[in-house]
């Protein structure tokens, strides 16, 4: 059974009167452990698409099976607990709380699952931190970091309730090439280590040929879906 | 309990924003527990200077005269005697028995004439029941054991009147005839009572009943109690006078302060109007707090769903910030109102600085201080805390119920 699969997915919005269709009828699967990049122009869905695998958003039509799980019928709340559990998310812009420092910021992650004493999820916090090679920086809060080391966290947070999956919307897209490298080999290495499968949208060539799955959306449908190496 | 901690960091985040309704919040306070604390130390010293110069602890009168005590009349007068007084004294618990005449006037200068009140008393049972003596600016209360009068300042400087001046008072007899009463001033009073200073001419009583033909007629009997002893005191008069078959009733002080009681009842609602003007303002502060922190969150908000907070998860934590507000301002508030208090206690204010307050029938002059109502503190403090929290839910839920995919975009 595939991690996630998408059937005929439709997503259309609605402004005023006109009816804006994001998705056209998207078919997808995923393994567990793929390392996958949804990459198009602007305009061409990969937001919509990932906020629909993320149970950010609803399907206007069609069906999306998460885990075995249908995704696409589920309540508010229960939609939530899927999140929770199941899916990691790396922004952009990273989405850090100021307030926080860098180990609260992937606590708080950790603080949600709640199933892990005081000692273990120090000791997870920690190791993971130090993963991402943020070692000695865990309390700067986010206006101490720099971009990269900011998307580090990010990651980390992800990471450390062990999700089936992780979406990352361009999560390049504020870094500069060697930042955005040393990022994506991270989550090259988190892939590989952990296993967790990953799938990004991004708009940078060099960070797109990291990948082992090419997907390409234009006007809301695949248009092609390549295996790499 | 994560939640908690963030939300308390929350607290220092906006921390200009967050001081400013704190400070909002605080004042608000403070001016309730002062105006609190004035409007109580304001009914207590009206309540003592009642007692202590008008009224004593209990008045007996005749029920008749008791309902047109206002008109002054000369009917239905008690008779007094020394086996009335016995009566009265063999009553545990009574300290002083005062009789007196009181009746209208009008005080002629030589030149101008102005109303008054005229109350005939016998000095030793009248200190027994009033603290006047301790209020003479000049001469004595034993003035009127030389048939002479006392006034009050204020009367004296109204009708240029000053010791060993001689008065006439122009009076209606019980056979509604005039007749005068010329006395010599042998005493001048400023007592904490503008009624006693204002309109009050203190006279030997056996010359009033002489000049008003009343023979021992006395208007009313004041009493003074010891400590604690005005219920037991009015309970066994009572008895006495329905065994006894007398025609007097006995009433307490606070029937005949009716008009300053009613003006404490309205201080009362007075005060609950205040509550609520300051509950109010904290409300509006804690209510504007989260809705600006919520639109500068929004996409924190978007971040929290993603990661699968449910929205009553998040709305906690915007109210235990807004509760955090309130507790802060609260005592803050609590802090600010306890000095104040403590200055109103200890030094008061002028009164006569905001005007002549015995106008409006508050029997107050010179210095008003406040008094302590400790319950009032945590009173306010429980109460804008719990309207912090309540006036935070709203807009709490507000932002929590933002649609994720709009809440991290910002769109």
């Amino acid at each position: 059974m595939p991690l996630l699969e998408l059937k005929k997915v439709k997503k259309i919005y609605q402004q005023g009167k006109i009816e804006v269709p994001a998705l056209r009828g998207v078919d997808l699967t995923v393994e567990e452990g793929e390392f996958t990049t949804i990459f198009g122009p602007s305009g061409s869905g990969k937001t919509t698409l990932l906020n629909m695998i993320g149970c950010l958003d609803t399907p206007t039509e069609g069906e999306i099976n998460l885990n075995g799980n249908k995704i696409s019928d589920l309540s508010k709340k229960e939609l939530a607990m899927t999140r929770r559990y199941n899916i990691g998310f790396i922004f952009q812009s990273y989405n850090l709380i100021p307030v926080l420092t860098a180990f609260e910021n992937v606590e708080f992650a950790v603080r949600l699952i709640g199933n892990l004493s005081e000692k273990e999820m120090r000791e997870k916090v920690l190791n993971l931190l130090k993963e991402v090679g943020l070692k000695g920086k865990e309390n700067r809060r986010p206006g101490e970091l720099s971009g990269g080391e900011k998307q580090r966290v990010a990651i980390a947070r992800a990471l450390v309730k062990k999700p089936k999956i992780i979406l990352a919307d361009e999560p390049t897209a504020n870094l500069d090439s060697e930042t955005a490298q040393d990022v994506i080999q991270i989550m090259i290495k988190m892939n590989e280590e952990l296993g967790t499968t990953f799938i990004f949208s991004t708009h940078d060539p060099q960070v797109m040929e990291k990948a082992r799955r090419f997907i390409n959306l234009k006007d809301g449908m695949i248009s092609s879906d390549k295996r790499g190496k | 309990m994560f939640s908690i901690r963030l939300a308390l960091k929350n607290l220092f985040r906006q921390k200009r924003r967050n001081l400013i309704t704190i400070f909002v919040i605080a004042f608000a306070f403070f001016g309730y527990l002062f105006v609190e604390s004035i409007m109580n130390g304001m009914e207590e010293m009206s309540f003592d200077n009642i007692r202590a110069f008008e009224t004593g602890d209990i008045q007996i009168a005749n029920s008749e005269y008791w309902e047109e005590r206002e008109e002054l009349p000369l009917e239905n007068l008690i008779h007094w005697n020394n086996e009335l007084e016995e009566t009265i004294r063999q009553n545990q618990g009574v300290t002083g028995v005062s009789p007196e005449l009181k009746f209208s006037a009008n005080l002629n200068n030589g030149i101008d004439e102005m109303g008054v009140i005229g109350v005939g008393a016998i000095p030793e049972r009248y200190n027994e029941v009033f603290q006047t003596k301790d209020y003479f600016i000049e001469g004595s209360l034993s003035a009127l054991d030389e048939n002479k009068a006392v006034i009050g300042k204020r009367l004296a400087e109204l009708m240029d009147l000053e010791i060993n001046d001689y008065i006439i008072l122009l009076v209606r007899t019980k056979e509604d005839t005039f007749n005068t009463i010329d006395v010599e001033i042998g005493g001048i009073i400023r007592t904490p009572n503008p009624m006693l200073n204002n309109s009050i001419v203190l006279l030997p009583l056996e010359l009033v009943q002489q000049r008003l033909n009343v023979d021992n007629g006395i208007t009313m009997i004041s009493l003074k109690t010891a400590p604690n002893q005005e219920e037991t005191v009015i309970h066994s008069l009572r008895n006495k006078i329905d065994e006894q078959n007398l025609p007097i009733s006995v009433y307490s002080w606070r029937e005949s302060a009716a008009n300053v009681i009613a003006l404490s009842t309205t201080k009362k609602s007075g005060i609950g109007s205040i509550m609520s003007v300051v509950l109010l303002i904290g409300m509006v502060g804690i209510i504007n707090n989260v809705i600006l922190s919520a639109l500068e969150r929004t996409s924190e908000i978007g971040m929290m769903k993603a990661m699968g907070m449910k929205e009553w998860e998040i709305v906690f934590v915007f109210m235990v910030e807004a509760t955090g507000i309130g507790i802060l301002g609260g005592l803050a508030g609590c802090l600010l109102g306890f000095l104040g208090v403590y200055w109103l206690v200890n030094n008061g204010f002028y009164l006569e600085f905001f005007g002549d307050w015995s106008q409006y029938g508050i029997p107050i002059v010179d210095r008003i201080y406040g008094v302590w109502n400790y319950p009032a503190f945590g009173y306010i403090f429980i109460m804008g805390v719990f309207v912090a929290l309540l006036s935070s839910i709203i807009p709490a839920y507000w932002a929590a119920h933002k649609d994720p995919v709009e809440a991290i975009y910002h769109r």
